[in-house]
């Protein structure tokens, strides 16, 4: 897809592109190994990843002539081949087996080949399913390796969009894809000397890293381009996924939606006349976005302005040319500037329409007020949701509001938890049951059971980590891309390499729900400011979330690495990135067959 | 700018006066019975100068109207063009050296020697071609072509820039946005404890 990241000279690890080339030649022998014209099948959750590792046209080239989307509607296609890509969900099973019975009915002569290409994995009970349905010996069942996709520079994910659901109903199968994608990392970058995990998540995939390091050991002598690994667990950190998101990437994704770096844009944005929406890449490729990203919303008007006011001096530089020299000179600044210019003009009409729609919902002000007040002040918003209930504002909304008062307050009293989920019920539906359910089971939002049984103390918290810091504009601390609140997750991984976890125990991890720590490091255990002292180039830190990330965290994570004393360079893994949306809609039950 | 004659000499150390080898003139600007005075008066200019020219040097004396640019070989062979003020120095004199090697290359162990008469063809081609310096003048050719390049450059980088928004809106716009936007996103610095929102 015309837009991918350009890794070349990557800015981190110079070589990351070679993982992504990895998968696509991957891609292509599978292609050519499949003779004739072909069409691919794709689930939805496929298409982009895939479009990030190989554009349309070197598709074309093997011979694809079609690419189909995977649903419950078989496809009409006089195309004999066809390739399907899956993930091993019982869901796309069904499909399938659709698919191969409507195929198999037809004539002899117009017999279709089919195969299937499990991503990243072929599962038992996928190949049970397929068994059940009659139809597994019509298709060759095979693998792609599809695990680990750059983003961006600093950004890698799983594209495990279920991953944070099926930690909800207890499946842990992702922790595999966790571990073998790091794993495969260090066959690339070399063997990750230091292993942290805090959650009890991060300590099985620490502990499975491990264990694949023994059986299928990797080359100790090369020396090792990724310092530190630290697996952190969603499950340490809830509170920061729910509140509204306050960079400008981060609002962006709150309002818009980003899917793999992708947002949809009004065509006037890109300066086309149409209405149609288009497709967006923000990532580093745009100079603009990538110095606009990690700002606190506030900072974002301020910076644009500059920008615009330095592009127009420097294009009327080209009144005072002389010399042909002077000429080449400008030329040659010409693209780059031409560049900045258009993308001036998308970033300017985000900001504005985000401005605008935030400034005509006065629901937003409030919400981040609110927000702020439960976090600073403990205040009771119970008021305040109860309003959004009425007004009927999106579920997710008010979801993420009791959630938060819920981790944050320790939990609510007997009397409004039941108001509360009535009014929910009859307000929203009755298959709430199951979201409320869910969001119970794992801890945010649910009753109080006496001081003694809720582990999670958010003030605590608020001490021992300096959660939350206001004056964020003259100390540039990491709580800027919440206007004051510095997220939990980040604040762990900042105190892992300044004073390090040792000694937090009483202070920090006693305070978590699940304050699981600890670290397997071979002996060279130099700290780590004199390891950059002795080498002069920055250690890399590879910070896994499982079950997701929100870009203000990794915003955070940028903002701590640009720190004084902060030697450090951090590239983000995640199974997936998530926001507060995502987050509750991932505890809905999907009814629809 | 017009040259008006260019005449060759020979003129030997060991000799008094320079002798006329060659000489082509265009009067085409002067009157009709001005011509031949003119003509005449052009050789006695010319071998004034000559005259009064050290060998290997080169040196050009205005008189009225017009220059005369003269070079004096180190072998005595020499060369005098007469221009108008406006035709550049450098062009008539690259005019004169050409003429002369030209001369001396075709005529080599010749023009030395006893006085004759010699073709005037290739001089007075040359003439007429240096009549309209620009084209000739390498020098000259070059700058016309750099100033033309610029000009080009700079209607290109002009019609580059028109397109995109235009950068005066797009400052105005950035303007409004960083004043409306830069409290927006913040919470009041003092919370109240108990925050009622109706």
């Amino acid at each position: 897809m015309s837009g991918a990241i350009n890794l070349e000279n990557s800015r981190i690890i110079k070589d990351l592109g070679l993982i992504r080339d990895e998968i696509q030649q991957e891609l292509f022998r599978i292609l050519d190994s499949i003779e004739g014209p072909k069409g691919i099948v794709f689930e939805n959750e496929l298409m982009i990843p895939l479009g990030l590792i190989a554009e349309f046209h070197s598709l074309k080239e093997r011979l694809v002539q079609n690419v189909f989307s995977l649903n419950s509607d078989p496809i009409r296609t006089k195309l004999k081949t066809l390739i399907f890509f899956v993930r091993p969900k019982m869901k796309m099973m069904d499909h399938i087996a659709k698919h191969l019975r409507f195929h198999d009915t037809e004539d002899k002569s117009q017999k279709k080949r089919c195969f299937i290409y499990f991503v990243p994995r072929k599962t038992f009970i996928c190949e049970k399913l397929l068994e059940q349905a009659g139809v597994k010996g019509a298709a060759v069942i095979r693998e792609f390796n599809l695990d680990l996709i750059p983003l961006d520079h600093d950004v890698l994910t799983l594209g495990l969009e279920t991953s944070f659901k099926e930690f909800i109903s207890g499946d842990t199968s992702s922790l595999y894809y966790v571990s073998s994608s790091v794993h495969k990392l260090q066959r690339f970058f070399g063997l990750i000397p230091d292993i942290k995990y805090v959650g009890k998540n991060g300590k099985i995939a620490g502990e499975m890293l491990l264990r694949m390091r023994r059986e299928s050991p990797i080359d100790e002598n090369i020396a090792p381009k990724i310092n530190h690994v630290i697996f952190i667990d969603r499950n340490v950190d809830l509170v920061t996924p729910v509140i509204t998101q306050l960079t400008y990437e981060g609002l962006i994704d709150e309002m818009y939606t980003i899917k793999h770096s992708y947002v949809e844009l009004d065509g006037s944005f890109l300066g086309k006349d149409n209405q149609t929406k288009e497709k967006y890449a923000l990532n580093s490729n745009d100079i603009l976005f990538e110095e606009l990203r990690d700002l606190n919303m506030g900072e974002v008007g301020p910076f644009l302005s500059q920008k615009a006011k330095k592009i127009s001096q420097d294009y009327n530089s080209r009144h005072d040319l002389q010399e042909l020299q002077e000429y080449k000179v400008f030329i040659g600044k010409l693209p780059t500037l031409q560049k900045e210019h258009f993308s001036l003009k998308i970033h300017l009409s985000i900001v504005e329409d985000i401005l605008n729609k935030t400034k005509d919902d006065d629901q937003f002000r409030d919400k981040i007020d609110t927000e702020m007040g439960i976090l600073i002040n403990n205040i009771q918003a119970n008021d305040t949701i109860q309003n959004m209930i009425y007004r009927e504002k999106p579920l997710e909304d008010v979801l993420r509001m009791l959630c938060l008062q819920s981790l944050v307050n320790n939990d609510f009293k007997s009397k409004s938890f039941d108001n509360f989920r009535r009014e929910i019920l009859e307000t929203y539906g009755f298959q709430h049951i199951f979201t409320l359910a869910n969001l119970e089971k794992i801890g945010m939002f649910k009753k109080s059971e006496g001081r003694s049984k809720t582990r999670f103390n958010f003030n605590q918290l608020k001490k021992s980590l300096n959660l939350i810091s206001e004056n964020f504009e003259e100390t540039k601390d990491i709580s800027s891309v919440f206007s004051g609140y510095a997220p939990i997750t980040v604040r762990l991984v900042q105190k892992a390499f300044s004073s390090g976890w040792q000694g937090l125990e009483d202070s920090v991890f006693r305070y978590l729900s699940d304050g699981v720590f600890g670290q397997f490091s071979q002996e060279n255990d130099l700290s780590n400011s004199e390891q950059s002292m002795i080498s002069e180039k920055r250690n890399v830190c590879l910070v896994f979330f499982i079950n997701g990330v929100t870009f203000a965290e990794i915003s955070a994570l940028r903002l701590l690495s640009q720190m004084q004393d902060h030697s450090l360079d951090y590239i983000v893994a995640t199974t997936h990135i998530i926001s507060g949306k995502s987050l509750i809609e991932s505890a809905y039950e999907n009814f629809d067959k | 700018m017009k040259i008006i004659s260019a005449i060759l000499f020979r003129w030997p150390s060991d000799e008094k006066t320079p002798k006329v080898l060659a000489k082509v003139f265009d009067v085409s600007s002067f009157g009709f019975f001005q011509r031949s005075t003119v003509k005449q008066w052009a050789v006695f200019f010319s071998s004034t100068i000559i005259e009064r020219t050290k060998t290997s040097q080169r040196q050009s004396v205005a008189e009225n109207d017009y220059i005369c640019h003269a070079f004096v070989r180190y072998d005595g062979l020499s060369g005098a063009a007469i221009c108008d003020k406006e035709y550049p120095s450098r062009v008539a004199f690259s005019f004169v050296n050409k003429i002369m090697d030209d001369f001396a290359s075709k005529y080599s162990k010749v023009w030395d020697k006893e006085n004759q008469k010699f073709d005037t063809t290739d001089l007075e081609s040359d003439l007429e071609k240096f009549q309209d310096p620009k084209s000739v003048d390498k020098l000259t050719k070059i700058q016309k072509e750099l100033d033309e390049t610029k000009i080009i450059i700079r209607d290109t980088i002009e019609s580059a820039l028109e397109r995109g928004e235009k950068l005066d809106t797009l400052i105005d716009r950035s303007e409004i946005l960083s004043n409306s936007s830069k409290q927006f996103y913040r919470t009041a610095k003092k919370q109240n404890q108990c925050c009622i929102i109706l």
